[in-house]
């Protein structure tokens, strides 16, 4: 049954989309969010989330290669039975819609604070929502080739950040563990909301065209991640001191604007403009695995008439509703909370279950 | 299908802001410099604006304007009903700050507008007025031009040569945000008609100013700071006995151009120690008088060595007397002896007064020029 072989993806892809899941709006808070929780020390939990990240990456994968051709949506049916299986459907399907209204929403809140003051709210959302109707349309073929133009299109960005590193203070990583390594454990905890979306593998994998590569492929889009929040992270420290960063709502602008030449001020503004194709992966990501979902569950084939559902919904909630920042924290920081429940507890746990599953499969056949 | 769609795609353009919202450079009063200083009213300090004037019937190049206000934006309206378009904050050069006025109060808090606003220019210069910001910003400029611009020259060649630090609005931010450092930033005044800079201006950790410093020990700030991109010009005047000179004259400069450092930390004493190694390499510029450097270039290079360890040594004590550390020693503080320094991290300047720091440049001179 090659359900999904009409929409195959090649490794390259399958990389660059997980990666571009990745990289969200959380590299602009990354920073201040490491050095509330840890300090100074705060790069080594990345590096840490990072390794949490990559081990439950392999699960994931390993969990899928027994079902090499179902998404997870077909497999919980079949692991907890109908009712238990459809209702954790229904959880995923809340999860992955809520992560892409709060990328949506964030990054259309970053680009009127920083860029755009006098735009209301429902002109960008209406702008924005162009792009993410014509990729998620299409499937997730479009949607890899979209991000790996994207991934060339802004691959300027990271030497942009990198130019800022002149006058860095190395004496600022310094001790390092100066809280003990308790300390930095807990700091992991922050750092994966900006890791999440490798769990994409558990909705993706299917459309994988050369299964083999597939832990390859995770790790690489896991490591070009971690590139550039601990690129981003480190040169932040170097260059700011804690008490400074702390002060910043979103301290990777705040660095760019540190960019002087002789001509262009403000070098922050582009980048976030070039960054925004950027978001809108993620957005579509989502998206388009919580359409997925829908589909499955309701047994269609045409997930285009519930894209629209959303983006109308979508639409008028950006007239009615302006989501301030600090709504914006709370609500993803529910959302990374319930994420470490969902996509890291509950991927050993279904890994282990499925361990068991088969095993007793096994016997009863045998 | 593909007619409604490109239909979707006008109406939607029809809602993009674009070209519309379009100023004319001459219609905007764009604000280069930004200053504060006391008034006589309780609790309000005066605002000044520079900004240039493009308009050709317009005699004068630059026009400036102040205000009394409370605040930042208080003054903001005030100004803007004199202003003849409309004010952009985006493009400041240069924030002045009266010294009476920061001898009174801390103006961070003041400032929070051109922090705050993702708009404002937050890499322009900082500067503080010896005198009435008034008079100074009402210099004769005939035959500089734009007040604006020549400031922040003036500024920067002589942070150039090392005799001022280059204190932008955000190392400003960073300075007072930072326990382990005290800001300081460029001081100037006016002299007659000319506009000079003295030296360094520096602030305690309240934000209030402590002390000046001249040209000469700003250079010797900037080597503490780690400061030397740019080549550093000390000047010397060596003791008579020593040179054994003719013609009484004892004054000679030379160029720094790298130095190395080297640090060691002691926690382990009751107060703070610090050790700092200089390999200083520097060029012989000016040397008004013989000596033999062929055979005594060792000899030489030991008497400046003593002449500068004495200068470090007197500039350390002055910024303990007032509790000031604007070489940013606090660093090693808190890299080298963290339990010790949580114990003090709120007031470090304090403890910084107590500390032992020692210099110990050693200069090795490389080039005489053409001739001995």
């Amino acid at each position: 049954m090659q359900k999904y072989a009409y929409n195959q993806i090649s490794l390259m892809q399958y990389i660059f989309l997980l990666y571009k899941t990745q990289l969200g709006i959380g590299v602009f808070t990354l920073p201040r969010i490491v050095a509330e929780d840890v300090g100074h020390d705060g790069w080594i939990s990345i590096l840490l989330g990072y390794m949490l990240s990559n081990i439950v990456s392999i699960l994931v994968i390993k969990l899928m290669e027994k079902h090499p051709d179902q998404t997870l949506y077909e497999i919980l049916p079949c692991f907890f039975g109908k009712w238990v299986g459809n209702l954790i459907n229904i959880i995923l399907i809340l999860f992955t819609l809520i992560g892409a209204s709060i990328v949506i929403f964030g990054i259309i809140s970053i680009v009127q604070v920083w860029s755009m003051p006098k735009s209301h709210q429902f002109v960008l959302m209406l702008l924005f929502l162009v792009p993410v109707y014509l990729v998620t349309k299409q499937g997730v073929r479009n949607m890899s080739n979209y991000a790996q133009f994207v991934f060339l299109f802004t691959m300027w960005q990271p030497l942009l950040i990198m130019s800022t590193i002149y006058d860095a203070e190395i004496l600022n990583f310094l001790p390092i563990f100066s809280e003990g390594i308790p300390h930095v454990l807990e700091g992991v905890r922050g750092t994966l909301f900006s890791f999440m979306g490798f769990e994409m593998s558990f909705f993706l994998y299917p459309f994988l065209k050369d299964k083999k590569h597939a832990i390859r492929g995770v790790i690489i889009a896991n490591t070009l991640c971690l590139n550039i929040l601990l690129s981003v992270t480190l040169i932040c420290f170097s260059k700011f001191s804690q008490e400074e960063i702390l002060d910043f709502i979103w301290p990777t602008l705040n660095l760019l604007k540190t960019i002087q030449t002789p001509v262009l001020e403000r070098l922050e503004i582009p980048f976030l403009s070039f960054y925004l194709p950027v978001v809108l992966i993620s957005v579509v990501t989502y998206l388009y695995i919580s359409l997925l979902g829908i589909t499955t569950l309701t047994k269609k084939s045409n997930h285009i008439p519930y894209l629209w559902i959303v983006l109308l919904a979508w639409t008028i909630l950006s007239i009615f509703y302006t989501p301030s920042i600090n709504t914006l924290g709370i609500v993803s920081d529910w959302w990374t909370e319930a994420s470490i429940y969902i996509v890291f507890y509950f991927s050993v746990f279904l890994w282990g279950y499925s361990l068991i599953y088969h095993r007793w499969q096994k016997r009863g056949l045998g | 299908m593909k007619y409604l769609q490109i239909m979707f795609i006008l109406i939607l353009l029809l809602w993009t802001t674009g070209c519309d919202d379009f100023l004319l450079i001459e219609e905007v009063d764009t604000i280069i410099v930004f200053g504060l200083d006391t008034s006589d009213k309780e609790g309000a300090f005066t605002f000044f604006e520079a900004s240039p004037v493009f308009s050709e019937t317009a005699d004068k190049k630059y026009n400036i304007k102040k205000a009394v206000a409370h605040s930042a934006r208080e003054a903001r309206n005030i100004l803007n009903a004199q202003a003849t378009g409309h004010t952009v904050g985006g493009k400041i050069q240069l924030v002045i700050l009266g010294k009476n006025l920061l001898k009174e109060k801390n103006i961070y808090p003041h400032l929070d507008v051109l922090f705050r606003d993702p708009k404002n220019e937050i890499n322009a210069r900082m500067l503080v007025v010896d005198g009435d910001v008034d008079q100074f910003l009402g210099a004769d400029m005939k035959d500089k031009g734009r007040i604006g611009i020549v400031i922040p020259d003036i500024m920067r060649t002589t942070h150039r040569v090392g005799g001022t630090v280059d204190t932008l609005l955000l190392d400003y931010h960073r300075q007072m945000m930072d326990k382990r450092v005290t800001p300081s930033m460029s001081e100037m005044t006016k002299m007659e008609d000319e506009l000079i800079v003295t030296g360094t201006a520096l602030l305690n950790r309240e934000g209030l100013y402590a002390q000046s410093i001249n040209r000469r020990e700003s250079s010797l700030l900037l080597m503490l700071q780690r400061q030397t991109n740019n080549p550093l010009s000390l000047d010397f005047r060596l003791p008579e006995d020593f040179v054994k000179a003719e013609n009484e004259r004892t004054e000679m400069s030379i160029n720094i151009d790298n130095i190395n450092y080297e640090t060691q930390v002691n926690c382990d004493q009751e107060n703070f120690e610090l050790m700092i190694d200089m390999d200083i390499k520097g060029d012989i510029t000016q040397k008004l008088f013989y000596f033999d450097m062929e055979n005594r270039k060792q000899d030489f290079e030991k008497q400046l060595d003593k002449q500068l360890a004495e200068d470090f040594e007197k500039l350390i004590a002055k910024f303990q007397q007032d509790e000031l550390d604007p070489a940013g020693f606090g660093r090693y503080a808190k890299a080298y002896c963290y339990p010790q320094w949580k114990k003090i991290k709120n007031d470090w300047p304090k403890d910084f007064a107590k500390s032992k720091v020692t210099i110990r440049p050693h200069i090795e001179i490389r080039d005489y020029g053409v001739q001995y």
